[in-house]
């Protein structure tokens, strides 16, 4: 880091707003892992229960990737980009090997990653990277960013998008069904009348944090704008094309997640800013 | 399928809505029967006397009986369902519920009884509501069409509405 951006950080956290005392009320993320040694862990609960993972962490000035790695072979990665236009740590790639998703091990990478990071930035602010823009006539047959996007919603990230805005009736020009298929849940693609012109999204359980599985109800449910409504105000809604950040009101739960007791709460909530 | 399903799938999904809210328009309907009743004039003046075509009003059709079925040689190939949703406690209101509830049973319908696109079903609700809601369909070709009849399209709404709460208390 050169002179002028050290200084420019320094200026940054002078300045920026004091963060609010943050009560610390631990949640879990991810199944629980004991350290083994340096880069190996063992999965304490779950599916993978009692399985040894090498988690291996690379960083550079500009990137960081979480490398997870069973028995030799690489199961899955997280990428990071550093100090990015939207915000200085940035998840923007999270893959798991096909068979072991939906087991946690996303989840476990991208907070081995998120408290990684957060050592080395003494001011962070984090976005997820999900943006794809659709054309309205492109056929979309499956759900995309569901692991990300249940994850950004966990954390306390919101959509970059007004979604408030974007899904008044009168600006939605079409909602389509998109069937569940092996691995994904159904989603909805909606087609609207302003930017980004269509919205990939899925719902979500507000008791369990999981999507609805294809088949529910919820799914055949009309769309009124009182629906609209509590998709948005109840952060049922997923968008799996549109970025997320973390937004003040989203800083307590990422605490929440990642921090391990109050002192560690503390030293993150003082780095953290809202994007 | 007969030559005729297309006309008929064509008539119901555009005059008989059009038809239909007219008659609301001209203080004909005020309840459920009333709209029934309206339908089934419209569909039997719409078939005549096509040859091996029947109308049949709440056939025994299973768990629930559907309003009207349009026959041909036997077969159903217009499954309908109608649904009145104005209330003279509320202006603006959407029998969302009841939508969701015929679309089910109007799947169950087609998949029991008339299964492989063989025939189609229908479901005309009749509201009054100032806003856009939507029925998301998959990419799939459909069989279950709804077909909003919305008095708030109503020319002079404001004025129409008012005599139209009146009449209904008056009529009960």
């Amino acid at each position: 880091m050169s002179f002028f951006e050290r200084l420019f950080d320094a200026l940054r956290g002078f300045f920026a707003p004091k963060p609010k005392t943050v009560i610390f009320d631990p949640k879990p993320f991810g199944p629980p892992l004991q350290r083994i040694d340096e880069e190996t862990v063992r999965i304490e609960e779950g599916p993978l229960k009692g399985q040894l993972m090498k988690l291996t962490i690379q960083v550079t000035e500009d990137e960081a990737h979480v490398l997870l790695h069973q028995d030799g072979k690489q199961i899955g990665h997280a990428d990071y980009q550093r100090n990015a236009m939207e915000a200085s740590i940035v998840l923007w790639n999270i893959v798991v090997q096909e068979n072991l998703r939906h087991k946690g091990l996303a989840s476990i990478m991208a907070r081995v990653g998120f408290r990684h990071l957060l050592e080395l930035h003494k001011n962070a602010s984090f976005a997820i990277r999900m943006l794809r823009l659709i054309k309205p006539s492109e056929r979309i047959t499956k759900i995309q960013n569901v692991g990300i996007g249940i994850i950004a919603r966990k954390l306390g990230f919101s959509p970059e998008y007004d979604l408030q805005n974007l899904l008044r009736q009168r600006n939605i020009q079409l909602i389509e069904l998109i069937p569940a298929s092996e691995v994904m849940p159904p989603g909805y693609r909606i087609v609207l009348k302003t930017f980004p012109l269509v919205l990939i999204a899925f719902l979500v359980d507000q008791a369990t944090g999981r999507p609805y599985p294809g088949g529910h109800k919820i799914y055949n449910s009309l769309v009124t704008p009182e629906t609209a409504e509590q998709w948005v105000s109840e952060r049922m809604i997923i968008i799996g094309n549109g970025n997320y950040l973390l937004r003040e009101d989203g800083i307590e739960e990422l605490m929440n997640h990642l921090a391990t007791n109050q002192t560690e709460a503390g030293i993150y909530a003082r780095r953290v800013r809202p994007v | 399928m007969s030559t005729f399903s297309e006309p008929l799938h064509n008539f119901m999904a555009g005059p008989l809505v059009v038809k239909l809210r007219k008659e609301v328009e001209a203080f004909r309907i005020f309840n459920h029967a009333d709209l029934v009743t309206n339908a089934y004039l419209l569909l039997m003046k719409f078939i005549g006397n096509m040859p091996d075509w029947h109308i049949r009003c709440s056939p025994r059709f299973g768990v629930k009986n559907p309003d009207i079925v349009i026959f041909q040689n036997y077969e159903p190939r217009a499954i309908c369902q109608f649904i009145f949703g104005m209330t003279t406690e509320k202006q603006s209101y959407l029998p969302t519920a009841d939508i969701e509830d015929a679309i089910g049973m109007m799947k169950a319908a087609l998949e029991e009884r008339a299964p492989k696109g063989a025939g189609r079903a229908y479901i005309a609700s009749v509201h009054d509501y100032d806003q856009r809601w939507f029925v998301p369909q998959t990419q799939e070709k459909q069989y279950v069409y709804i077909l909003p009849v919305n008095c708030f399209d109503i020319p002079l709404h404001h004025n129409w509405r008012p005599k139209w709460d009146e009449l209904k208390k008056r009529l009960f």
